[in-house]
């Protein structure tokens, strides 16, 4: 097996592995969560158990896209994997549109019937925490991201970096509800950072979702990566007769793109073939994550 | 993006202005290719109104430079401003093409 696809495939169980311990600690973290919604009366740890809850299931749907592609990686889904990496995305993103409209409509019923928080000591320290978890969950998918990209570890560093800056609103709020119990205004600190917490979820709702989407409709590759396509035909320009067309577009971490050619016809199939690996794998080499088809043409390829 | 084309004795000299981009591109593209096709080899490229260009311009000038290596002609730039040099310059597209400060200078090197 050649080094490239032995990391390739580390690379893969890491993912898994990264998504399914996130997973894990967020199905754990749940029940100490429910008994200090209960104890705590506040809307914003009701919002922010209702906000994990549907984050963790997103999670799990990312687990079985990542399991699935890992196992099928050669067969069954040639094409389709990097779809099934923005279609969980889009699982992701739904998540928070979710936790968005029931964080949001908790806080205003709040602030119609202001009520006071009850005991804050066991939802204190469920929320600090997960806060640590979370914050160490986000810069490890974080790194992730950064060595490759793809979708699914992108919304997953969002996902965590959103559940961390919650957590620190959740502590914060509790804890100035908690000092200034006694005066009337105070009631209105919890649902106010329920409101803070919503905001943030859609904002990161929303890329998820743009990121995802634009990806699914086959959108084509940014322009700098165009340029650097352009280059390639450049510095060969040479070696061959015409261009005729490139297509490029991205599924999922994957770039694809074709490129379709005239060449000498006075040329050998094996000069051309020798010349069409050259150009193949210098511009592989160039863009990440690529796979480039040249393909020999005589007319315009639309 | 306009367009403009004229005569020098056998020298057909076009004038880009505005942006060349992936709107404008394919209109740039047919009436470059349609003057190589109709036997027109000499060719001066006026950029000096062109303000920009992206990819899918340097892939129309890609394509007409190799249409013009076809049928035998010549095709040369003139008046890139400094951000469309710099674009040609980071593609490579410097070295396959022979630019010109001015219109003046393109066209004596066509004659």
């Amino acid at each position: 097996m050649p080094p490239s696809e032995v990391s390739n495939k580390d690379h893969f169980k890491e993912k898994e592995r990264s998504i399914l311990t996130g997973f894990l600690l967020g199905a754990v973290a749940l029940a100490p969560d429910i008994v200090a919604v209960i104890l705590a009366n506040s809307v914003m740890l009701l919002s922010d158990l209702l906000k994990s809850g549907s984050e963790t299931v997103a999670t799990f749907l990312s687990w079985l896209a990542v399991r699935k592609v890992r196992q099928g990686r050669t067969f069954d889904y040639n094409y389709g994997q990097g779809k099934l990496e923005n279609i969980s995305s889009l699982a992701v993103a739904g998540a928070m549109i979710l936790s968005w409209l029931i964080v949001t409509y908790s806080a205003i019923e709040r602030f119609r019937r202001p009520t006071p928080i009850g005991s804050i000591g066991l939802a204190l320290f469920v929320t600090s925490g997960a806060g640590i978890l979370n914050l160490w969950m986000w810069r490890k998918n974080l790194s992730l991201a950064r060595a490759e990209p793809s979708p699914i570890i992108e919304s997953q560093w969002r996902l965590y970096r959103a559940k961390s800056v919650a957590n620190i609103c959740v502590i914060s709020s509790l804890i100035l509800s908690f000092a200034f119990r006694e005066h009337s205004w105070a009631a209105y600190i919890d649902p106010a950072g329920a409101l803070i917490i919503s905001g943030f979820l859609l904002l990161s709702a929303y890329r998820v979702v743009t990121d995802s989407i634009y990806d699914l409709l086959d959108r084509t590759l940014d322009e700098s990566l165009q340029l650097v396509i352009l280059g390639e035909l450049a510095a060969f320009f040479d070696d061959y007769v015409a261009l005729h067309g490139i297509r490029s577009r991205r599924s999922g971490s994957n770039v694809y793109i074709e490129i379709f050619m005239e060449f000498d016809s006075e040329k050998r199939m094996s000069e051309v073939q020798e010349l069409i690996n050259r150009m193949r794998e210098s511009l592989e080499r160039k863009i990440k994550s690529s796979q480039v088809v040249i393909a020999p043409a005589t007319g315009p390829v639309a | 993006m306009e367009f403009m084309e004229e005569r020098h004795e056998a020298i057909v000299i076009v004038g880009l202005r505005g942006r060349m981009d992936s709107n404008t591109a394919r209109l740039v593209e047919e009436k470059l290719l349609g003057l190589i096709d109709a036997g027109d080899s000499r060719m001066v490229v006026d950029c000096a109104g062109l303000d920009y260009i992206s990819s899918a311009g340097l892939r129309v000038l890609l394509m007409a430079a190799k249409r013009m290596t076809q049928t035998k002609g010549k095709l040369v730039l003139a008046a890139l401003n400094d951000d469309v040099k710099q674009v040609f310059d980071l593609t490579g597209f410097s070295s396959i093409f022979q630019i010109y400060g001015s219109r003046e200078d393109a066209i004596s090197a066509q004659q």
